[in-house]
């Protein structure tokens, strides 16, 4: 039963375990046999909920349990505890069933034909999906002009670029219109256009078909540019559930400073002034963001000295390094 | 309304498998040149079982028991069955799947994943199981049949088959757990073919046992021919299937807990 | 170029001495292919005998059950030195553009594919082929004279050069087409049948043993086979043969050499 109502995605105390293998090097092949294994905790009574028309980012470093989660949801791998719900329907029971109203991009795995040019997969994955004509062409003229397919849907596939075979896996893999998708690292190593368009057409879909999406993802664009949420897993614990600007808040409220200078000087002693850099006619300082409106503050960047100056947000993606940092420091 | 659905599913399954195969073949040749080499070369294989029986009875009296045509049903058959395994069972196409992980793609699509593993098979495969066809017509042509053993033929080469491919999925996952590749399975399918090309009785008891029972591909072969030639017993037509029927079952089992314990490459 | 030649020996031996999990996964080829010599002409011992005791002979053409059997051993075993991975390393370099940034010179890249692959099959050959040729050897009692070891060994030398010159051009077809798979197996089975793996030529009526006895792929199987076994003499115009054989397939690898290698530079890899 899916249900018309209710939360798009409801994760609740998920657990998962893998058995990790030790291989031992230089022993007899019969060793093979008998491995060593230690219990790995991929999730840990992880709970949360999406609802319909949400972009929210899966963050985490490299085996934080994002892509074990993306698995569970997609109904690839299921949870030794714990509920999950899509639309309203447990993927691993009913995975056929919610295969046809949810989308799955694996950024590692291309479901592309080979030796065929992409329209050739567009057109198997219509009949797989059984997808009717007017709806097929309508996704595919769409996917073509937002995705910017013109030039590349009738190449042959091994003549990609990895960026273009990822805009044709992103349109081959949605083709059925689904309500909600699942995207695993769907811009790592892809270069900057293609990557541009692959999340103006994940922004647009959401916009005109109301599409809900969960990304896991590193790059750090996905997060800053499409999602409204982020969702931060660490060795397998939700560690973070709320806005970006909420995780700005929490470790992102400095401000960087950069005043460019006519000659060079000593950096001013103010107190909460840091000093990151310093070259010949510049500086750039970090300062807490309720300094901003720092008397000494104001009067050096005033001063004859100074040409120009700039207050800027920290770039997300140190506002995340500091996440990390204060983590592993706690534990 | 039930078998009502379930016949409408089997159809959409079928219908869906065939879609995989007709673009499987169509990434095949888009490379018409080579693609048509290996498709003949891999026809030629079943042709060397039949030089090598033609020329056995030219210069001896063959195998005691069984006529030259009698033999050539049996390494036709053979040569089909091994043809077959490898159409739907290549172990390269699942070891790497497995290995890189890309089993997932499979398992995200609306239908069973034992269809698309069915259908990653290689292609190139048909040319030899059309070869053996012939042979096996060609055998057929030559033998006086009857058509209750004629029915029954035809009945235990499917369930054998289906009992044979089983096993060997199950081979590969095991093997790849073990050797983490391919080559074990693949070269043990190829011995499997060599041994079931001639009649099991000449392996002695231990033989006889080993390519039945242990390794199911004799329900497919040898006791298919044997059946259809009457040199068994009625019983043997219905041992075989149940057999085969049983061991559907146990692989499907072994094959589905696997699936729960499946961890891809990338965490 | 026995200076380059032992150079490279020691270069392989060098890149030989591989690491240990490497050492694991060799272990378990080697086990495998040890396993598989023996296990294809396992079926032909129950074959041959059934079909030696149904025809109630002691001979079939030249052959006792003994020396039927041993046949298909030592032809197993032979298979090793025979069957390379030099088509597949040319494909692999050719497709890869390696060869265009691995050498600027022709003559370089040959000597390099060559004694790689030459090295390699001879090591791997030997491992696995001088013990099992011992067993064989000792359980079927054959009595090798020296005049019948050289004379196996220079058939062999001649077979595997031929299969080395065939593999070769097979290999530059690469540059022509998408995949020499078909052409390379194709080639595998028509020396298996032409050449006495599949059966000995002998057996074969008339006219076609006779046409087998003119082709290259004798060489490969049924000559060194009989040499080793001294079952038959081998006429010394069967030789010529082979060495005409090889002539021409060397002056024809020549030839599409040139025209590969001026493709795959104008290309630019």
């Amino acid at each position: 039963m899916i249900e018309k109502d209710g939360p798009a995605v409801r994760v609740e105390d998920v657990h998962k375990e893998f058995k990790s293998y030790e291989t031992r090097h230089g022993e007899g092949f019969l060793s093979s046999i008998r491995r060593r294994y230690k219990m790995k905790k991929a999730l840990v009574e992880v709970s949360f909920e999406i609802n319909r028309g949400e972009i929210v980012a899966l963050l985490g470093k490299n085996g934080s349990g994002k892509s074990t989660l993306i698995k569970i949801l997609t109904g690839v791998l299921h949870p030794d505890s714990g509920t999950v719900e899509v639309l309203g329907t447990d993927p691993w029971r009913d995975r056929e069933t919610l295969a046809r109203r949810i989308g799955v991009v694996f950024g590692a795995h291309e479901q592309l034909y080979w030796n065929l040019p992409a329209i050739d997969t567009f057109e198997f994955r219509k009949a797989l999906y059984g997808v009717d004509n007017k709806q097929y062409n309508k996704m595919l003229k769409y996917f073509i002009d937002v995705l910017e397919l013109k030039e590349i849907y009738k190449r042959q596939v091994r003549e990609l670029s990895l960026g273009e075979r990822m805009k044709c896996n992103f349109a081959a893999s949605l083709l059925h219109n689904p309500e909600v998708v699942f995207l695993d690292e769907p811009t790592i190593g892809v270069d900057l256009p293609s990557s541009f368009a692959l999340r103006d057409a994940l922004f647009d879909m959401n916009k005109k078909f109301g599409t809900t999406f969960l990304i896991a993802t590193h790059v750090i664009d996905d997060v800053k540019i499409l999602a409204q949420r982020a969702i931060i897993l660490d060795k397998g614990k939700k560690i973070y559930d709320g806005s970006k600007a909420g995780i700005t808040k929490m470790f992102g409220d400095h401000r960087e400073v950069v005043a460019y200078l006519k000659h060079g000087m000593d950096a001013p002693q103010i107190k909460g002034l840091n000093l990151v850099e310093s070259a010949d006619g510049y500086m750039k300082f970090e300062i807490p963001g309720k300094m901003i409106k720092n008397r000494d503050l104001s009067a050096f960047l005033t001063s004859e000295n100074v040409v120009d100056y700039s207050i800027s947000e920290p770039e997300f993606s140190d506002v995340l390094r500091q996440f990390y940092k204060k983590r592993t420091r706690r534990s | 309304m039930e078998p009502l659905n379930a016949l409408k599913r089997i159809f959409r399954n079928i219908r869906v498998f065939l879609l995989m195969q007709w673009y499987a073949a169509k990434e095949v040749f888009a490379y018409r040149v080579s693609a048509s080499f290996t498709m003949v070369a891999i026809a030629l294989g079943p042709l060397m079982n039949f030089v090598f029986i033609t020329v056995i009875y030219s210069v001896s009296s063959g195998i005691g028991g069984w006529s030259y045509y009698q033999l050539l049903l049996l390494s036709g058959v053979a040569s089909f069955i091994i043809s077959m395994a490898w159409y739907f069972a290549s172990p390269w196409t699942l070891v790497n799947l497995m290995k890189q992980g890309g089993l997932d793609i499979y398992l995200t699509r609306p239908y069973p994943p034992y269809l698309s593993i069915l259908s990653l098979g290689s292609i190139y495969s048909a040319s030899s199981a059309f070869t053996s066809i012939a042979i096996i017509a060609y055998a057929l042509a030559n033998s006086s049949i009857s058509f209750m053993p004629a029915i029954e033929f035809f009945v235990a080469i499917a369930f054998g088959l289906a009992a044979f491919i089983a096993f060997l999925l199950v081979l590969t996952m095991i093997l790849y757990s073990l050797f983490k590749s391919a080559r074990w399975t693949q070269n043990l399918m190829n011995v499997f073919g060599e041994f079931s090309t001639y009649p099991l009785t000449i392996y002695g008891v231990m033989g006889t046992f080993i390519f039945s029972l242990l390794v199911p591909i004799g329900l497919a072969t040898y006791y298919p021919v044997a059946i259809i030639y009457e040199k068994t017993d009625a019983f043997t037509f219905f041992a075989i299937v149940a057999f085969a029927i049983a061991l559907i079952t146990l692989f499907r089992v072994l094959f589905e807990r696997y699936l729960k314990n499946y961890t891809s490459a990338i965490g | 170029m026995a200076n380059d030649f032992s150079r490279s020996a020691a270069r392989y031996f060098a890149i030989f001495k591989i690491s240990a999990k490497d050492m694991l996964s060799f272990r378990a080829d080697f086990v495998l292919t040890f396993i598989m010599k023996i296990l294809y002409p396992l079926v032909m011992v129950f074959v041959w005998t059934v079909v030696f005791r149904t025809s109630n002979v002691t001979k079939i053409g030249t052959y006792n059950l003994t020396g039927m059997i041993a046949y298909f051993f030592i032809a197993s075993v032979i298979e090793l030195a025979v069957f390379t991975d030099l088509p597949y390393s040319m494909q692999h370099d050719i497709k890869h553009g390696s060869i265009a940034t691995k050498i600027s010179m022709p003559i370089a890249y040959l000597r390099y594919i060559f004694s790689s692959n030459m090295i390699n099959n001879f090591i791997w050959g030997s491992i696995i082929g001088i013990p099992l040729l011992a067993l064989i050897t000792f359980v079927f009692g054959i009595h090798v004279s020296v005049a019948q070891f050289m004379m196996f060994v220079f058939t062999l030398a001649l077979g595997v050069l031929i299969a080395y010159s065939l593999e070769f051009i097979i290999g530059c077809l690469s540059v022509y087409t998408n995949d020499i798979n078909g052409i390379l197996t194709f080639e595998g089975l028509m020396a298996s049948l032409l050449g006495g793996a599949l059966i000995p030529i002998t057996l074969f009526p008339g006219v076609i043993g006779k046409v087998m006895g003119l082709l290259p792929f004798q060489f490969m199987f049924y000559l060194p086979i009989t040499a080793f076994t001294g079952s038959t003499a081998i006429k010394s115009v069967v030789l010529l043969v082979g060495v005409a054989w090889l002539s021409a397939f060397i002056i024809i690898g020549y030839f599409i050499w040139k025209n590969a290698f001026k493709k795959i530079t104008s290309v630019g890899g």
